[in-house]
């Protein structure tokens, strides 16, 4: 993978080596983080991607110093930070309905928060208008916060994290549970917010949200950072696995020529249209050119198209599952062949060598 | 105080309207102190029963500060406590954390309009005994204001105390509040002296419990509130200094006890995710 690092800039904020295990008491420790490692760079967006239970929320606990690792450190503007300090450089938005007070309105929840974060009587009435205006709130903004939609809800939760600025946005799950028009909105703040280069880790199973908002993607399973790279590297890399061809004629032929080829791993064709999955697409296209024109057929259409970031991440994920049974699957093999030897090595040794 | 005037706000924001609480305090009021009034005509002034409240200028009086100063003293330490409770339920713990003032600075100041209502309720409800039954009360202003801040203090070491057990993750009935509750509501003598325990005047004849209850700091919480807002007690008054000077240690022991606890609670709070809600 690429390291996006610009020249002169440092990171603001990298994940150095994290670890969190909660103790139960009368039970295993339970490892949640297991050695994570990732930076930020200035102006640019994280984006940390898996699935319910991968660890996501206890790896941006510790990022915003609510939780304290186990093991590791994060570095903020290059030194080593204590959680005190990390909650003084990060603002916060979580994706869930709570976090403010039901009973007033958000213009007042807001200005509540922004003399809590320091700004005084006038500043604090100020940026909370300004900032409902950011997030397109302020038809809603003398609504009392229970009685907001979840869509209106999350948008507050964004307008909070822009009352003041802080090196470090982190926003969580921004879009779950909302319909697609709601998603889209809450897209657009975001997208709104990237282009005042804000630093920014965004957490989210949403890969449309993480295609359009991040720079750069991690994905996290069961508490480690498996794949991570641009947007482009992971569709390009880990999924660029087909070839679709259209032809003018019956490809009857030519399928049959495709199926020996040497990387191929599947191979679907409808009427004329003919998909090639292959595990090297781009030096297997040679050869299915070749195929093709030596076998005198039209060509329609040719193209190698890049899978989309859900396909990579569902991909690596099963891929990572996948692993990890054939391991579990290998290590008890193990286990029951080291069990058993002496009871079947006697028995199958010859009379002579046992004596 | 601009933030401290946005805690007030946001308290009565939360509640039902303004005037409808402020009617519904006035009538609470007007009931207990009827209740005390009819009560202490019942039991009567001269009896056995009547003689062990006259120190104290009756029934009525007695019970007024009693009740006065046991709902600040619980609501105090509840109001602390809550704080925590109620911010993590409405998940706004987290992001008091990363606010700019303290959290424990934070948690004090939200449980300020909570004493404050507190107090309006006890200056409505010595007023109205004044002026609608005539009750005498013979108020040192120095002495109650010694009383009152000192007590603020205990209170506030015990309210930390149950709030860094619910930071640190407590479920259930808070221990530290339970046993304040249990010795201020039944020990401390809010309803009757705790002299009653004594072999003297007889009523009860118990003397550990009077020693029991002798040695519970809201026993001599209340006995100096009394001393000070009944009896006219100076801070030369050596009864009225000995309650003070009791009430002083164990604030001296709680107060850190408390702010220790609750530092504790945080750490563990850190340790063990319990201040993100997703």
């Amino acid at each position: 993978m690429s390291d996006p690092t610009p020249v002169k800039a440092a990171p603001v904020v990298e994940a150095h080596r994290l670890f969190k295990e909660y103790s139960v008491p009368g039970k295993p420790a339970r490892e949640v983080v297991k050695g994570v490692d990732f930076k930020i760079w200035p102006g640019k967006s994280f984006g940390l991607m898996g699935l319910t239970g991968a660890g996501k929320s206890t790896l941006i606990g510790m990022m915003a110093g609510l939780i304290v690792p186990t093991h590791g450190e994060v570095i903020f503007e290059g030194e080593p930070a204590s959680p005190g300090r990390l909650r003084d450089s990060v603002m916060l938005a979580l994706g869930n309905d709570l976090g403010f007070y039901k009973g007033i309105s958000i213009l007042d929840n807001l200005v509540f928060f922004g003399a809590m974060f320091g700004l005084d009587r006038k500043e604090a009435l100020e940026r909370a208008k300004e900032v409902v205006e950011i997030v397109w709130l302020r038809p809603q903004k003398d609504t009392r916060y229970g009685s907001l939609s979840s869509g209106q809800k999350r948008q507050a939760h964004l307008a909070r994290a822009l009352l003041i600025q802080r090196p470090l946005l982190i926003v969580d799950e921004p879009t779950r549970g909302l319909d697609p028009t709601t998603e889209q909105r809450i897209v657009d703040v975001l997208v709104k917010i990237k282009k005042t280069k804000q630093t920014m880790l965004v957490v989210t199973h949403d890969v449309h949200l993480a295609a359009t908002i991040c720079d750069h993607v991690g994905i996290l399973d069961q508490g480690q950072i498996i794949r991570h790279g641009t947007v482009e590297e992971l569709t390009h890399i880990l999924a660029a696995d087909r070839i679709y061809i259209r032809f003018h004629d019956d490809p009857a032929e030519v399928i049959k020529r495709l199926e020996l080829l040497e990387h191929l791993t599947e191979l679907h064709h409808h009427d004329r249209e003919v998909h090639v999955y292959t595990h090297d697409p781009e030096s297997d296209i040679n050869d299915v050119v070749r195929i093709i024109v030596e076998s005198n057929l039209q060509i329609a259409h040719i193209d190698l198209p890049e899978a989309t970031l859900e396909e990579v991440f569902l991909k690596v994920i099963a891929e990572r599952r996948h692993e990890a049974k054939q391991a579990a699957e290998q290590s008890a093999a193990n286990a029951e062949a080291a069990r058993t030897p002496a009871v079947e090595t006697a028995a199958a040794k010859p009379p002579a060598a046992r004596a | 105080m601009y933030l401290q005037w946005l805690f007030f706000k946001r308290i009565f924001a939360g509640h039902s309207p303004l005037r409808l609480t402020a009617l519904m305090t006035v009538g609470n009021v007007l009931v207990g102190i009827g209740s005390f009034y009819y009560l202490s005509q019942i039991i009567g002034q001269h009896g056995l029963r009547g003689q062990i409240y006259q120190e104290f200028g009756g029934l009525a009086g007695f019970l007024a500060v009693g009740i006065a100063m046991n709902a600040m003293l619980t609501v105090g330490c509840n109001s602390i406590a809550r704080a925590i409770t109620d911010e993590q339920a409405m998940g706004t713990l987290s992001y008091w954390m990363m606010c700019r003032p303290h959290i424990l600075t934070l948690v004090i100041r939200s449980s300020i309009g909570e004493f404050l209502l507190i107090g309006v309720n006890a200056i409505i409800t010595f007023a109205l005994m004044v002026l609608v039954f005539q009750v005498h009360f013979h108020v040192n202003l120095l002495a109650f204001a010694v009383v009152f801040v000192t007590s603020l203090l205990f209170v506030g070491g015990i309210g930390l105390w149950a709030a860094g057990l619910f930071i640190g993750g407590f479920k259930g009935q808070n221990p530290v509040l339970w046993a304040f509750g249990l010795t201020t509501n039944f020990m401390s003598g809010v309803f009757a002296p705790v002299q009653i325990f004594q072999a003297q005047p007889r009523v009860f004849n118990l003397p550990v419990l009077y020693w029991v209850c002798m040695a519970d700091p809201v026993t001599h919480a209340l006995l100096a509130m009394r001393a000070a807002i009944l009896r006219n007690a100076s801070l030369g008054d050596s009864a009225f200094t000995f309650d003070l000077g009791f009430m002083a240690l164990f604030t001296a022991i709680v107060l850190p006890l408390g702010i220790w606890q609750f530092q504790r609670g945080l750490a563990k709070a850190l340790e063990q995710n319990k201040l993100i809600e997703s």
